[in-house]
């Protein structure tokens, strides 16, 4: 039986296609579903925008659902400042969602269970909501780290410790995601190879394979949504301080 | 549910040992040399999802979104419109409604009186034509009495007379009657 990991391997599908900075570029399978990823959701979204009836068909109320939640989740967590980045979050909530759910398509791929797609993700957030709040509150940016109220001289343990959970945030959000999707993956992996192994008595990790799959349909919309309303959280962190 | 804890236990199972697998197992996403492929198609993939949302689908679906909320608006404003004009025409129609019925009871009131006092201007006619009629008839009963109290004398008289005659043989008429009145008076009560 291959190793329940052997399905997170990176293979490249093309010859290199070009290099950057000595890395060899080539299409691999996780390229193809990343690639998928953009087609599948903005062929539906373009799809759903298209006609702009007044009243909206299958597709169009699906995009406009999208929108509101997306749209809903930021005027409660950030506010009216965070309609900046309303694309952004958008983007990045669908790109994160499609990921998960072409995962769970049989002989699919699953990009969001990889640590460098994750990191990279959560570090450009983290980088980016950095930016934004010293940008808008200048040297103002650091009382972050010192919450509003509390007594001076708790200033030398409280500063340490805020600072380390913010710096932690990136590696909370991605490794949230990337573990979530690799542990499915996994769990939905072994169980398959128990089907095999038991033969007629594989009907009994059949029947918990079937309820798992839901489960990691479920867990895949939920780690979407977690994902983009940290980000959102974080933002609004930035953007208002305490 | 225990689907749900097996997940959870494999999840600790697997974050807990994480280093140690990745390192045991090789996992593949911890993988260095293959980091930079997926950061480039990552790029990639996003930049092109962010432009094709920010620039086409956003937009159109929040166009689309708000004219709706207008025209929801709109017909709600419409209809609110609607339902103060029918509110005021009903409350007009019940003014005209009071003040004909007002009207109406004026009428009949007017109406009545008016019957009344023509019933009562007619019973008093009558009861004045009548009360003048049995006037009228006592005075004349009161007359033929008086008449007749009259003419009782001169009859008493002229009985006398005719008795006297013809018991005493001959009578004086004025002697009887001033002896007939002396009795009517004495007698009266």
């Amino acid at each position: 039986m291959a190793s329940p990991l052997e399905q997170f391997a990176i293979q490249d599908l093309t010859a290199p296609l070009f290099s950057i900075g000595g890395h060899h570029i080539a299409v691999t399978n996780s390229a193809v579903f990343m690639m998928g990823a953009v087609v599948l959701s903005s062929g539906l979204l373009l799809a759903g925008a298209g006609k702009g009836a007044m009243i909206p068909g299958r597709i169009q109320a699906m995009a406009e659902l999208f929108y509101e939640f997306i749209a809903n989740m930021i005027r409660d967590n950030v506010g009216s400042a965070g309609k900046k980045f309303f694309p952004f979050i958008f983007s990045l909530f669908i790109f994160t969602l499609f990921g998960n759910i072409l995962g769970m398509l049989p002989y699919g791929y699953t990009f969001t269970s990889q640590i460098a797609v994750t990191f990279f993700m959560a570090m450009v957030v983290f980088l980016g909501v950095t930016l934004i709040g010293l940008f808008k509150h200048g040297l103002h940016f650091f009382s972050l780290f010192f919450p509003h109220g509390a007594p001076l001289f708790t200033a030398p343990i409280l500063i340490p410790i805020e600072l380390v959970s913010y710096l932690s945030r990136p590696i909370s959000l991605s490794v949230r995601l990337f573990a979530n999707m690799t542990v499915g993956h996994v769990l939905l992996k072994v169980l398959a190879g128990f089907v095999i192994a038991l033969g007629f008595f594989g009907v009994i990790p059949l029947v918990v394979l079937v309820a798992i799959t839901a489960l990691e349909l479920l867990v895949a919309l939920l780690q979407a949504y977690i994902f983009t309303i940290l980000c959102c959280i974080y933002l609004n962190d930035a953007l208002h301080l305490h | 549910m225990p689907v749900q804890a097996l997940r959870t236990s494999v999840a600790a199972a697997a974050l807990i040992g994480l280093p140690f697998a990745a390192q045991a197992a090789g996992m593949p996403q911890f993988d260095l040399t293959r980091f930079p492929t997926q950061i480039f198609w990552l790029v990639v993939c996003f930049a092109v999802l962010y432009f094709l949302m920010a620039k086409a689908v956003l937009p159109k679906i929040g166009k689309t979104i708000e004219s709706r909320e207008h025209k929801i608006q709109a017909d709600l404003d419409a209809a609110q419109k609607a339902n103060d004009a029918a509110r005021a025409a009903g409350v007009e129609q019940d003014k005209a409604l009071a003040e004909a019925r007002g009207q109406a009871s004026g009428l009949i009131r007017e109406a009545s009186e008016a019957a009344a006092a023509q019933t009562s201007a007619k019973l008093h006619e009558v009861s004045d034509r009548l009360g003048a009629e049995i006037a009228a008839a006592e005075k004349r009963i009161g007359e033929q009495r008086t008449q007749t109290l009259a003419g009782l004398g001169t009859m008493s008289t002229e009985i006398a007379t005719a008795v006297l005659g013809k018991l005493v043989g001959s009578a004086d008429p004025a002697q009887v009657a001033r002896a007939v009145d002396e009795a009517a008076k004495a007698g009266k009560p």
